[in-house]
């Protein structure tokens, strides 16, 4: 199955006249790029973190970061990506201040088959998939999250992570098939090539 | 009853990721993070201010100019005596920038003196730019104009004080003298 990411929530286009006032030091241009981004910047924290406290301060040291470094914003990419990139920075600094980085050898050649999962209706409700979501260990959410939802690629993540790619691929594989167990679904009736 | 010959449809693991609704925080970090901001402002006005100070120090020794404004000066005379003024605004503007400093609470105590205090950045912003662009018949205006705002700011600061000093609100006194 080929990969098709969905877009993200960060996908939002941002004027550059928008970027120019906020360089300027125009609070109510800062004010209006915080209300786009108030919610991608706490989800993606929350869904790294999986704590919501932690997630509230990583949204402050985000916002804080974007309005102390906006000059140095090039525009030879979109503004959302550059600062989604500040957020899971942010969020991976956490994880790693409370030791919830695996280390770098727990895992072999064996853990990188990577199964897709399909999902039944009933396992991709909300409440359910957010929940198991949130048993997984940090860095193996974190790899999920960035490779399903954020459309990373396991180079991108390595290098956020500090990792290897091999690290990536094998918590990718690790996570997919710890999801499956905690939303106990059928392996053979779900799983795909 | 699901029937197992035709099972349920999948929804991709990622489709269904990235389909989860947004969360929102439990409180907004906006009003910590404007306050972040507001010295940031006040910060922005300095470089002006001093840029036009310095401007103005560079045109003394040539002397000032003789017309326009109501404090035209005509003659050489005149013009020391101009400079002498000059350079008295440019010290009692400093001297007021430093108790300011010193006693405002950047419109942190209520709305009104949030907003107050915001009007008052951004005419003195507005005057510093106009410093800024060193247009040497207006200096002596300018710095006057300068200085008369800061003289009102601080009268504004000094019953702010003195008001809380006797357990009242300066919105109060505000809103019962209009």
């Amino acid at each position: 199955m080929v990969n098709v990411s969905p877009p993200s929530s960060f996908a939002i286009d941002v004027p550059n006249a928008l970027l120019g006032r906020a360089r300027r030091g125009e609070a109510a241009a800062y004010e209006q790029l915080y209300r786009w981004f108030e919610r991608p910047v706490y989800t993606l924290a929350l869904r790294l973190t999986g704590q919501r406290e932690e997630a509230q301060d990583i949204l402050q040291d985000t916002m804080l970061k974007l309005f102390d470094r906006l000059s140095e914003f090039r525009g030879d990419s979109p503004f959302w990506g550059w600062l989604r990139q500040i957020a899971v920075n942010e969020s991976l600094m956490q994880l790693r201040r409370r030791g919830r980085f695996l280390a770098e050898d727990e895992f072999d050649e064996a853990d990188f088959a990577a199964p897709d999962l399909l999902l039944p209706p009933r396992a991709a409700d909300a409440a359910i998939l957010g929940q198991a979501l949130g048993r997984l260990p940090g860095a193996t959410r974190s790899v999920i999250w960035l490779y399903h939802a954020e459309g990373y690629t396991h180079e991108e993540i390595a290098a956020a992570m500090g990792k290897s790619v091999s690290f990536s691929k094998s918590q990718l594989a690790r996570g997919t098939r710890r999801l499956r167990g905690l939303l106990h679904l059928d392996t053979e009736a779900m799983t795909h090539g | 009853m699901v029937d197992e010959r035709f099972p349920e449809p999948g929804i991709p693991l990622g489709a269904a990721l990235a389909g989860l609704p947004l969360e929102s925080p439990e409180r907004s970090a906006w009003p910590m993070l404007a306050e972040r901001l507001r010295p940031a402002r006040r910060r922005a006005r300095w470089p002006y201010a001093m840029a036009a100070s310095v401007l103005a120090l560079l045109l003394l020794p040539h002397g000032l100019p003789t017309s326009t404004s109501d404090h035209a000066l005509s003659s050489s005379g005149v013009a020391a005596t101009g400079r002498v003024e000059l350079a008295a605004l440019m010290s009692e503007s400093a001297r007021l920038e430093r108790l300011l400093a010193a006693t405002s609470d950047g419109g942190a105590s209520s709305a009104t003196t949030a907003a107050l205090s915001l009007e008052f950045e951004d005419r003195l912003h507005a005057l510093d730019a106009e410093l800024a662009a060193g247009d040497p018949e207006q200096q002596l205006a300018l710095w006057q104009r300068r200085v008369q705002l800061l003289r009102d700011v601080a009268a504004v600061e000094t019953s702010r004080h003195y008001l809380a000093a006797e357990g009242r609100s300066l919105d109060v006194a505000l809103v019962a003298a209009y």
